[in-house]
């Protein structure tokens, strides 16, 4: 072999595909460093996004507890556990009254309020920072204002509830309320949120397909039908898997507003996992819960993914 | 003609943002009433006798000073780290054609969906694992690691012409260096959009700081205010009190950088 052939076979050798790989990163422009570009904050996610991930599925396979201190491998010992835990099947219908029921009225009020904003009408602006100051309030402030409005005497009873010829409602402390009142304060906190992205999408639909609507001789709710809506479905989409993740992981309320109560009415899939590990340090069982509240959540998304997707 | 209409829109419009500012306005007016008339009926929006003093007693009950500092230092280093990671990996992503860049762009962007609820048992115990509870480190590092700035970074990158890279790179300039000379100084406003973001979203992290820090002097200020609320559960005005200087600091940046905290709000949705 002459030394002058080396170079040729050498380059021979790139090919294929892990030839492909290598020379697409280190190619005369240098792609690799791109890579390097990525690669520190991809060691953080591998080490406190993947690797926990991992870790999860590991321990939910397993019937790991400091109180008890074993750490054996039981199969699928913990799954078959939750479907016959009857408290677990009433965290996952807790939770799914909470999500749903949060994010139908979210979608509907902020889309309503969104298009109000997004007309011309004076003072708008002034209106779109006054709507938005509910996001600016810490989180852990959100309950802890509610557990006052929702008190017997509080605003919600005296200034709503009564005023209507109701009797003032337990909100806090009866079962058939607890979650309507979980609603109107997670509602209260994410609809401005959902106000700022649909407006956001709004205003990327072109003001000529309404000119060419009105000359069709479109009313409104034809344009709102057959423009808005169509064009509107990618942002549909987010405010729809934006609400549903926020509420279906919401343990901020719960910790502070009821633990759970009143008769584990609150306690949802996530407050299950949170007390199942924290409390009762059965991080094999609250894994397996985990994993369950993920698989839920990637098919929810999947669906809307599905119901939203635009075809272009 | 559409004086009517006009007059009716300004009117649900006010009667929405009613409806969203009445409990804040609750919340403040609470806070400077006494004890004995939080439940006065027929309701008092405005304290004929405004009790001042219930801030400063109930700040000087808890160590607040301490929280607000702890706070500052978390979300500040936070935020810097995290947007120069951000910008990098963002950068590298949408300048450079390597093999395995779109995978690499999902695997970062399905995380968006992955809550912290989901991965709490594991973090903690690796984050303990790693002798990091009630420290900054705990409180900081883990919280690094979020898609949202990576996805948002990588998309101004995008929209920035291929050929004010390429000319630095022709004239001779590293790829570090063309990254803080040429991208860096064209990407403030989506730079001061992430902070902003990643500012308020780690100043308001509760359950992550509430599971790893359970010493008095390493607690943020949500863990405060919490500790506070589980300490004097009947004192609503003192309650109100501390939730509103909570608050003061996350409004006074919303004042101040109203238009990139709205956009970040617009182009996170999908961030849960």
């Amino acid at each position: 072999m002459t030394v002058a052939a080396q170079p040729v076979t050498r380059r021979r050798k790139l090919r294929g595909p892990l030839g492909r790989i290598l020379g697409s990163w280190f190619g005369p422009a240098q792609p690799f460093w791109g890579f390097l570009f990525v690669l520190p904050i991809l060691t953080l996610f591998a080490a406190f996004k993947f690797w926990p991930v991992l870790y999860a599925i590991w321990l939910s396979f397993t019937n790991t507890s400091p109180v008890s201190h074993t750490s054996d491998f039981v199969g699928l010992a913990n799954y078959v556990s939750l479907s016959r835990d009857p408290q677990f099947a009433r965290a996952l219908t807790i939770t799914g009254y909470y999500v749903f029921g949060t994010v139908l009225p979210v979608v509907i009020i902020s889309l309503a309020i969104a298009l109000l904003l997004n007309q011309k009408i004076k003072g708008r602006g002034l209106f779109r920072v006054m709507l938005f100051f509910p996001a600016i309030i810490p989180i852990i402030v959100v309950p802890i204002l509610w557990q006052f409005l929702f008190h017997p005497y509080g605003l919600v009873n005296t200034a709503v509830v009564q005023p209507l010829g109701f009797e003032p409602i337990n909100w806090l402390t009866s079962t058939g309320a607890v979650i309507p009142a979980f609603i109107i304060s997670t509602s209260w906190r994410i609809v401005p949120l959902c106000i700022v992205i649909f407006l956001a999408g709004l205003q990327t639909i072109p003001e000529e397909l309404y000119e060419a609507a009105k000359v069709d001789g479109a009313s409104m709710l034809h344009q709102f039908r057959y423009v808005t809506i169509p064009r509107l479905k990618p942002t549909i989409l987010v405010v729809v898997v934006f609400a549903m993740t926020l509420t279906a992981k919401n343990l901020v309320f719960m910790l502070v507003m009821t633990n759970g109560g009143p008769d584990n009415a609150s306690r949802t899939l996530s407050l299950f996992i949170y007390e199942m590990g924290f409390r009762f340090s059965r991080f094999g069982y609250a894994s397996a819960g985990a994993i369950v509240l993920l698989v839920l959540i990637i098919i929810l998304t999947a669906i809307s993914v599905r119901i939203f997707r635009t075809d272009d | 003609m559409f004086g009517h209409r006009l007059q009716s829109r300004i009117l649900i419009g006010g009667t929405y943002s009613l409806i969203f500012l009445v409990p804040i306005f609750w919340m403040v007016s609470t806070s400077l009433k006494s004890t004995d008339h939080v439940f006065d009926l027929p309701i008092v929006w405005i304290p004929t006798d405004p009790q001042f003093r219930n801030y400063p007693t109930a700040l000087g009950a808890y160590d607040f000073r301490r929280y607000f500092l702890n706070s500052g230092i978390v979300a500040g280093t936070v935020t810097a780290v995290h947007v120069l990671l951000a910008s990098w990996a963002g950068y590298g992503l949408a300048k450079y054609r390597f093999g395995g860049r779109q995978m690499l762009f999902w695997v970062i962007l399905v995380t968006l969906i992955l809550p912290l609820e989901v991965i709490m048992i594991p973090l903690w115990l690796t984050v303990k694992s790693l002798g990091w509870e009630n420290s900054y480190a705990g409180l900081i590092v883990p919280v690094v690691a979020d898609a949202f700035g990576v996805l948002l970074m990588r998309q101004y990158f995008l929209s920035l012409p291929s050929e004010l890279v390429d000319a630095a790179r022709v004239d001779g300039a590293g790829h570090l260096r063309t990254f803080f000379t040429i991208a860096i100084p064209n990407a403030w406003p989506a730079i001061v959009t992430l902070a902003i973001f990643m500012f308020q979203a780690t100043w308001d992290e509760f359950v992550w700081p509430f599971l790893i820090v359970n010493s008095s002097e390493m607690k943020t200020v949500p863990l405060g205010v919490q500790s506070f609320q589980a300490g004097e559960l009947s004192n609503f005005p003192a309650v109100m009190a501390i939730s509103a200087v909570a608050t003061i600091p996350l409004a006074t940046l919303f004042l101040i950088f109203q238009r990139y905290w709205i956009r970040g709000v617009a182009t996170s949705g999908i961030r849960g």
